[in-house]
């Protein structure tokens, strides 16, 4: 690693952990998440995201370039269309295909999972149940678990030497691996309204089957986090909030869930980004019972980012919260405006990440608007 | 009884609910009535949700037991040559471009359990297909959803070709979804932004005075 680019990578990485230890870092950290935004902007198509390398490192390094954000989101890996199960266990359409070539991939949430899989996913945990399924997720792809787990291999040699790419030029991962929660795993895979009269008529199943699924996922993500050497892992979670399901359910199911998988990483030395979409407003007052200054709380628009600060702020660190419409329909003065508030209200005394989500349609001069507010108005005065 | 099956419904007891209902009809009750009396009851959910004593997941479990009620209580209707008024027409779908249905099932759902005639046009509609259905059913209301950003643009075309149409002052268009706010609403030119389903419910039923 060039020494520029070795200082670099050492100053975010202690800016961001400074923040995740509820400490206060030079200034406020500030990350973009790339995945739907580096391929419009490098004039490549969406397929030619997931399903080559080089334009995929073509794009980052030329999104990082430009914009300079303080990490890339997660480790760059050919997520192509059969990989992509692991985390979204539906059907799928994909451009290029079924739709047009520069739209994203989209899901098709169908009864994929029967009532009566729960008893197999139970015995056998998430990975075989999902090798079971795969004929039915990807019916045009004969030989697809030989097929996937080729896919696996190569990506998984790809993954690390992209790490590697990236720190050269001094640009660490925030998330060293992933997971999606078992709760909405087993809800995208029985389809939300099945997943509701499950919950309704056999809760009992539904959370044994979420527990056995935690243990499995959870290393899952510490695997990949080992393999790269980064001990941050992102946790998606949003069929929990109150969005989708009551508090009484949360309650039972999925502050259990979350705890337990706050647990596990833990336990071996990774902090979860709780990657919480949708509006977890009313589901806040119970992240108190988390552990103090292990994870870190990412929030879209749909929750109130302010009451969470206020709630959790001395618990634990909190990123957010540009999302698609500001960033699309916005500003750079108004984006600039909601960054100050941001930086000034749930950053003050630290413990505070400014993330931005940008869709395609994203406006550049807004991206640079939100990144370039974390690096003059989120220095904090010594 | 009557009260009874009320609170079987708001209080989500399906079991009890179903047996309720059968048991009224074999002893001869309107089946009319009963669907009266569940329509009401589906309102008295919608309020539970508005005052957060309620959450998505209960609408869709009120949903499949009115649903089930209504597979009991039709055949009877039609056996007595009998109809229920309808309060409304909607047409609905989510528009080119994006496939996705959760939200806008729910939504079809709750607005059939609150007296509407709904047209569902499923998923990826282009505008064509919302001009020839609107044309066809003369509804008063268009529903329109999306949850990715690339179906922005869908909206705003399906909207203009409805105006081309000549048809954009029969109708009011209602827009929801994840990614739509306020501001989406306006640029899309919709007349109104629901932000769930029970005040998009809601403001239907304002809109046909029920």
């Amino acid at each position: 690693m060039r020494k520029e680019a070795e200082r670099l990578y050492k100053e975010r990485e202690e800016r961001v952990q400074d923040a995740i230890n509820l400490k206060v870092p030079d200034r406020v950290p500030v990350i973009c998440y790339e995945q739907e935004y580096a391929w419009a902007y490098a004039g490549i198509s969406p397929m030619e995201f997931i399903t080559n390398n080089e334009k995929m490192m073509m794009a980052l390094e030329k999104f990082h370039s430009d914009f300079q954000p303080d990490m890339q989101t997660f480790p760059p890996a050919l997520t192509g269309p059969l990989i992509l199960v692991i985390a979204e266990p539906c059907l799928i359409k994909l451009p290029g295909e079924e739709l047009p070539s520069d739209s994203v991939h989209q899901l098709i949430e169908t009864e994929i999972m029967t009532e009566e899989d729960y008893g197999y996913a139970y015995e056998e945990g998430y990975m075989q149940l999902l090798f079971k399924l795969l004929p039915k997720l990807r019916p045009n792809v004969p030989e697809v678990r030989e097929k996937f787990l080729a896919n696996i291999e190569s990506a998984s040699q790809l993954f690390r030497s992209n790490v590697e790419r990236l720190e050269e030029l001094g640009i660490p991962c925030y998330a060293g691996g992933g997971m999606e929660s078992p709760f909405g795993l087993l809800s995208m895979m029985r389809s939300y309204e099945k997943f509701c009269l499950d919950l309704y008529r056999n809760p009992g199943i539904v959370a044994r089957t979420v527990e056995k699924f935690t243990e499995d996922l959870a290393q899952l993500a510490i695997t990949a986090c080992k393999l790269v050497g980064i001990s941050r892992a992102l946790v998606g979670l949003h069929r929990e909030c109150s969005s989708f399901f009551s508090l009484k359910q949360f309650e039972e199911i999925g502050l259990p869930e979350i705890k337990k998988l706050v647990g596990l990483l833990s336990r071996e030395g990774i902090t979860p980004i709780l990657h919480c979409d949708g509006d977890w407003t009313l589901n806040l007052p119970y992240l108190k019972e988390l552990p103090k200054g292990k994870c870190i709380l990412e929030l879209d628009a749909s929750t109130d980012i302010f009451k969470a600060k206020e709630i959790l702020g001395d618990r634990m660190c909190i990123d957010g919260n540009l999302m698609e419409i500001l960033l699309s329909f916005g500003t750079p003065a108004k984006v600039e405006e909601h960054c100050k508030r941001l930086i000034d209200v749930v950053g003050e005394d630290g413990g505070f990440i400014l993330k931005g989500e940008p869709p395609r349609e994203a406006k550049p001069e807004n991206i640079r608007a939100m990144i370039n507010t974390a690096k003059t108005h989120g220095v904090y005065k010594k | 009884m009557d009260d009874e099956l009320f609170d079987a419904i708001v209080e989500l007891k399906e079991k009890d609910a179903l047996r309720i209902v059968k048991d009224k009809i074999l002893s001869g009750g309107d089946p009319l009535a009963v669907a009266e009396l569940c329509r009401k009851a589906m309102s008295a959910v919608g309020d539970r949700f508005a005052k957060k004593e309620y959450f998505l997941s209960d609408l869709v479990v009120a949903g499949e037991i009115f649903k089930e009620i209504m597979e009991i209580l039709e055949p009877q209707m039609r056996a007595h040559a009998k109809s229920e008024k309808k309060i409304g027409k909607v047409v609905i779908g989510t528009v080119k471009g994006d496939v996705h249905d959760v939200g806008k099932n729910i939504v079809v759902s709750v607005l059939k359990g609150n007296g509407f005639d709904v047209y569902d046009l499923g998923v990826d509609v282009p505008p064509q297909k919302f001009v020839e259905k609107i044309r066809e059913v003369k509804p008063e209301i268009v529903g329109m959803s999306c949850l990715i950003t690339i179906a922005w643009e869908s909206m705003k075309d399906t909207i203009r070709g409805i105006k081309d149409s000549g048809l954009r002052d029969k109708v009011k268009i209602i827009v929801g979804g994840g990614n739509v706010n306020e501001e989406v609403a306006q640029h899309v030119e919709a007349d109104a932004y629901a932000k769930d389903v029970i005040q998009g419910v809601t403001l239907c039923k304002k809109w046909v005075r029920a």
